[in-house]
């Protein structure tokens, strides 16, 4: 495997300036080997697809580059007002509901927590409105989870499990996420 | 510690002698190891963009030769690093070798 190709595999699905910087530090690490680049350099420099799999752990991806460039859709900021409004709307309605505190009940409001943090998976790209809307889930969701008697019918242990680590799961992937971008803007706009 | 975590100590620890080029880290890694260690050179730069995106180390662009070349130093911040990690991958070590020889060492 020469050179090229070697590096068409390492660097496949990068954006552009990632691409730049990799075939420049690769190309040079040959150079300095004397290792000339129609050689077989796959022993040298090992498997390109673990390769790319390391680069795509630091940088995005043009595919997510492209999405994050893009205005997300408005029904994504409709579904997560609509939840936030059916959380509320539970919680305001609770003392004077006659079907407060049955199952019924519980099993609903306890679904409309969980639309509203799965709500949060369609984030902002920018990372301001990221943390905002992240913030405002967990200070939402939070005090529902810690012992609120409206859970009262359901099972609350394994719905309080499910959503704390859906929450930490959002959280940790954001994290994840923005440190890639993080990694990839100076490479893009260098 | 894993493969990946082994390497990036072994990448501080040639760095924090001098600033070196990619290549001049995977020679000296394996010259200091006696060809024991040796980084793969793919895995190499994807471990310097890490470590770099950390702030653990600094690279910067010189014409050599006419050619371009990424040199790359450690931080305050990698030295520090360094040094935590030299502590731990040390305790392990004895640790192990505690174990081996049977608790007299």
């Amino acid at each position: 495997m020469n050179a090229a190709l070697w590096l068409t595999r390492a660097t496949q699905n990068l954006p552009a300036g990632v691409t730049t910087r990799v075939s420049r530090d690769t190309l040079d690490h040959l150079h300095d080997a004397g290792l000339p680049e129609h050689a077989d350099v796959k022993a040298v420099l090992g498997d390109p697809e673990a390769v790319n799999a390391d680069l795509k752990r630091l940088y995005l991806t043009v595919r997510e580059s492209h999405r994050l460039g893009m205005t997300p859709p408005p029904w994504q900021g409709w579904l997560r007002v609509g939840a936030l409004l059916s959380v509320a709307g539970f919680l305001l309605l609770e003392p004077h509901s006659p079907l407060a505190g049955q199952g019924v009940w519980s099993v609903l409001f306890g679904a409309s927590v969980l639309l509203l943090v799965l709500a949060t998976a369609r984030l902002h790209p920018v990372r301001r409105d990221r943390w905002r809307d992240l913030t405002l889930s967990l200070i939402v969701a939070l005090p529902l989870l810690v012992g609120n008697d409206l859970l009262a019918g359901v099972p609350t242990l394994p719905l309080t499990l499910t959503l704390t680590l859906l929450i930490s799961l959002r959280l940790s992937t954001h994290m994840h996420l923005d440190a890639r971008i993080r990694r990839t803007l100076p490479l893009e706009t260098a | 510690m894993n493969a990946r975590e082994q390497l990036r100590l072994l990448i501080l620890a040639v760095l924090d002698r001098q600033p070196e080029h990619g290549y001049a880290i995977a020679q000296a890694i394996n010259t200091r190891s006696e060809g024991l260690l040796r980084a793969r050179e793919g895995t190499l730069y994807p471990a310097l963009h890490a470590l770099e995106a950390e702030g653990l180390i600094e690279s910067q662009e010189h014409e050599v030769a006419g050619r371009t070349r990424r040199e790359y130093r450690l931080t305050d911040k990698g030295r520090a690093a360094l040094a935590r990690t030299r502590r731990d991958w040390q305790a392990q070590v004895s640790a192990v070798q505690a174990v081996l020889s049977g608790g007299k060492a």
